[in-house]
């Protein structure tokens, strides 16, 4: 059809070279036009999604579900290069589902299998279909996996540690099989907590981990080292009272890493890290949290627990022995602003030790009205408030279980890291 | 300037095809781009708008207007949407490539989330049938990229 308009067009200008059309040609010329128009459209229904331009294409792309996508990336050369181009990892980041890796508890490390860290997609349309749950590359077994805890993730990257120490070993980005491995220092026995987390004012990705040596002028004092991806070693920030207890769950907000900071048995304030400017910050607790938090039990901090729910700060505690409290604070570092957001029943079943004091730390609410929780930083649970009553989210995920939240991305290190110690390496078989 | 719909005037917009289209103002400028005409004053002419024929563009000012009707919940949308992109790939193409080019972010999500949906759970070949892909993979080629993928494949 389209030629066919292309040929009318040809006679009409062999015809009418020099000379002004008649009216009755003009009108015809119209009339054709639309005809022509008409044509093209008819043709042009028939067009393909695979036409588009590739930003358009790459938009799609970053919309797919995680596990199609590696499905699309074995279609065509073209969508192949789409999906490794850096424009697709920058766009799928901002879209990728919020998630929690999952690893088998390492008190059961006899029962870790090969490959059985995963992905939870909390954003699935239901947490315990199968299609939530999406296992990555075998590969990563090279890293010996069993051997390592996640310590902490951050836009797609994860940071591992020794199952032992909790020293970091590496910076992994599970989904593309990029790692590089972390400079080590030699320090007798050591105990790490370590943070993996981005500064945006400098582009700068950090780990941040907190050592317990014998060195330590105090026994509550640890060390604060730094380590900047693309630098060659890392640094010491000094020991310091504030880093005791350091961070144990995700409660990075505001670029700042965050912990409760209790004295003798009492909670005192919540203390933050800045990962960009390296400062230490002291934020205010709930007034009155102190007393209500154990109900009244003040020597006990049994239950307590800090998080990020719904982008605020968000601390978890007893009111009482039944009652477990959510806050959050929604001005940061505003004490005032501070506000209960919900009041969950517990009936603890008499026998069970473990659910005692059990701590809990909200993620989202699900579609059918259900508070999913962490309990324990180990089982994943759905709370009804109708019901009053706790749900386990199985989806054959083990019972106990560490985990991190997780946004999986495809971006590589050569896009978020620069410098000449930087030698990035690939989990498979070269 | 109002913007409200008892104050909305009428725009003429015409379509590649020649076709003139009257629309409210206050569903017109949904269009980013042809809210910074009538910003800049420059609306009052039939718009042409050389990209998008005369078909589309009335799919689109159909989704411009439920959108711009305030009084809709966002439930009904919703579904009002879901039967909106129930389409051909030729239909949705000239959508999206029409959303692109009038700058309606709403509308360019709504289809682009539509097609990557059609992709989900599909396998590659049945990805070429649905989008009339051709195969460029040598055959050594495509044996390397699905073994180097097949785990996600489950």
């Amino acid at each position: 059809m389209k030629g066919s308009r292309k040929r009318r067009r040809t006679s009409y200008v062999n015809n009418g070279t020099n000379r002004r059309n008649t009216p009755k040609e003009q009108k015809e010329e119209e009339e054709e036009d639309v005809e022509a128009a008409a044509a093209a459209a008819e043709a042009a229904k028939g067009r393909s999604i695979s036409e588009l331009p590739f930003p358009i294409l790459i938009d799609i792309l970053s919309r797919v579900h995680l596990k199609s996508i590696f499905r699309c990336r074995c279609v065509c050369k073209t969508w192949l290069h789409l999906i490794l181009s850096p424009e697709f990892a920058k766009l799928h980041l901002t879209r990728a589902p919020s998630s929690l890796l999952l690893q088998l508890s390492r008190y059961r490390l006899s029962q870790r299998k090969r490959n059985d860290v995963f992905l939870l997609d909390l954003e699935a349309a239901d947490v315990r279909h199968r299609d939530a749950k999406f296992r990555f590359n075998p590969n990563l077994n090279s890293l010996n996996l069993r051997r390592c805890q996640l310590a902490d993730s951050c836009n797609g990257f994860l940071c591992l540690a020794d199952i032992c120490s909790g020293n970091p070993l590496y910076i992994l980005n599970p989904l593309t099989g990029d790692y590089i491995t972390l400079p080590q220092v030699q320090k007798g026995f050591v105990l790490c907590e370590s943070r993996f987390g981005f500064c945006p004012n400098t582009n700068q990705y950090k780990v941040v981990r907190f050592v317990h040596t014998v060195k330590a002028p105090r026994p509550d004092e640890w060390e604060i080292e730094i380590y900047t991806l693309g630098t060659a070693s890392w640094r010491s920030t000094g020991f310091s009272q504030k880093s005791a207890c350091p961070p144990r769950c995700d409660c990075l907000l505001n670029g700042s890493l965050h912990w409760v900071l209790y004295y003798g048995g009492g909670l005192e304030s919540i203390c933050s890290f800045h990962i960009g400017n390296e400062t230490f910050q002291t934020l205010p607790i709930p007034p009155l949290f102190d007393l209500c938090v154990c109900g009244g039990h003040k020597r006990s901090i049994r239950g307590l627990n800090l998080g990020v729910f719904d982008g605020y700060l968000c601390i978890c505690g007893y009111d009482s022995k039944t009652h477990y409290g959510i806050w959050v604070m929604k001005e940061y570092g505003v004490q005032e602003s501070w506000s209960k957001l919900f009041v969950i029943e517990i009936s603890v079943p008499a026998r069970n030790v473990r659910l005692w004091w059990a701590d809990y730390i909200p993620i989202k609410f699900l579609n059918d009205g259900g508070l999913l929780m962490l309990r324990n930083g180990e089982t994943l649970v759905s709370y009804s408030f109708k019901e009053r009553s706790f749900e386990m989210v199985r989806n054959r995920i083990p019972q106990f279980f560490e985990a991190v939240s997780h946004s999986p991305s495809f971006l590589s290190f050569k896009d978020i890291a620069m410098g000449e110690n930087l030698k990035v390496l690939n989990v498979k078989p070269r | 300037m109002s913007l409200s719909p008892s104050t909305s005037k009428m725009l003429s917009l015409k379509s590649s095809d020649g076709k003139v289209l009257e629309v409210e103002e206050h569903v017109a400028v949904l269009c980013e781009t042809i809210k910074s005409l009538v910003e800049d004053g420059c609306a009052d002419s039939p718009i042409p708008l050389a990209n998008v024929d005369g078909a589309t563009l009335g799919n689109v000012m159909e989704w411009c207007k439920k959108h711009a009707d305030q009084k809709a919940s966002a439930d009904d949308l919703e579904d009002w949407d879901a039967e909106f992109v129930e389409r051909d790939q030729g239909e949705l193409y000239h959508l999206i490539m029409a959303a692109n080019y009038l700058n309606i972010k709403g509308l360019l999500d709504l289809i682009c989330q539509k097609v990557a949906d059609m992709i989900k759970g599909k396998h590659p070949e049945k990805i070429r049938e649905i989008f009339n892909i051709e195969n460029d993979f040598t055959p050594e080629q495509q044996e390397q990229i699905r073994k180097d993928n097949s785990w996600a494949f489950e």
